[in-house]
């Protein structure tokens, strides 16, 4: 099999260096490197796999209390929200009640009127039975003090 | 035996992720292994890291679209793993040369072959004093026989820049025999 351009390029790039240092001196950096013993990569995975469950289990944890958060902060922002609404509504109906028979134009009233006549006409009716009854006590006291003068 | 690819497809389509993601694990560890260690000296840190690497492979697995080899994709993830720890060292002043020079001789020490002559030492010393990302690629090229389009997907540049990279820490690393 041919060499590679890179293969070429590789070996010119080491050939520079071990003319430096040497090709054993190199060899010997790299056994310093993989001086471990042939359990230790095996430990070395069982520890990874461990640590791994180990946020898993803490992952599933966090994820409880994160939906239990998200419970809350939805909870909380309806709360705010029928607040609010019950906090205009509320004062929406205290300005209405504010507002005095004065400050409504009469050409509102009118038209009111014109609108309900029904309303018209019992409020007629309740004003007419209300100034009769004076009328008819009147009368009476005017009675009893035309009795009194003829007796006396 | 099943291709990266067909366990990264199991591992994306299944509930039961951990039989294709162990397999994978096995298989690459190793190299992801010795190329943090060969940046950072201490095994503990190296353990550390390789660890980190493969705690993200599982969080990113899912996400995973294909468009580049897994060992490319790895690499990325232990290059960035590794620039991250060595930057955090140097802010926090936790580790500096001479410390790394005492990790590379107590190493020497305790291996079969105790270091033989100086140009070990000033091949360690030189390595040590080449900036991250030269030191990354030299190791990838050098001792991974990456080709330079792997080597810029992975450290995140050009093949140009990557090319760039290994010929400045070549030259940096003549300044210091030379001046030894």
């Amino acid at each position: 099999m041919q060499p590679t351009d890179n293969d070429i390029t590789l070996n010119e790039d080491k050939a520079q260096v071990e003319a430096l240092f040497g090709k054993q001196s190199l060899a010997q950096f790299e056994e310093e490197q993989q001086a471990r013993s042939d359990s230790f990569f095996d430990t070395q995975a069982a520890q990874i796999l461990a640590d791994i469950r180990k946020n898993q289990k803490k992952k599933s944890k966090l994820y409880s209390i994160g939906s239990f958060r998200q419970l809350a902060i939805a909870a909380s922002f309806i709360i705010f929200i029928a607040a609010t609404f019950i906090f205009i509504q509320s004062k929406q109906q205290n300005e209405i009640a504010k507002i005095s028979i004065e400050e409504i134009p009469s050409e509102e009233i009118d038209n009111y009127l014109v609108s309900n006549d029904w309303v018209n006409e019992l409020d007629w009716e309740n004003t007419t039975l209300k100034e009769a009854l004076p009328i008819e006590a009147l009368s009476n006291a005017f009675i009893k003090d035309s009795n009194k003068n003829e007796k006396n | 035996m099943q291709s990266d690819q067909a366990l990264i497809i199991e591992f994306q389509a299944s509930a039961h992720k951990e039989a294709p993601y162990t397999i994978l694990l096995k298989r690459h560890q190793q190299k992801v292994y010795y190329q943090i260690k060969r940046m950072v000296t201490n095994h503990m840190d190296a353990d550390d890291i390789a660890q980190q690497v493969w705690i993200k492979v599982w969080n990113k697995l899912d996400g995973f679209k294909m468009e580049s080899e897994f060992t490319t994709w790895i690499f990325r993830i232990a290059y960035n793993e590794t620039i991250n720890f060595l930057q955090k060292q140097q802010k926090t002043g936790d580790h500096n040369l001479s410390d790394e020079l005492i990790d590379y001789e107590q190493a020497a020490s305790s291996t079969d072959h105790p270091k033989s002559s100086q140009i070990q030492i000033t091949l360690e010393t030189a390595i040590q004093q080449l900036p991250e990302k030269q030191r990354f690629v030299f190791m990838l090229r050098y001792f991974e026989e990456m080709n330079y389009e792997k080597i810029a997907s992975i450290t995140g540049t050009t093949v140009g820049g990557a090319k760039a990279n290994y010929h400045q820490a070549i030259k940096k690393m003549e300044e210091i025999v030379k001046r030894a």
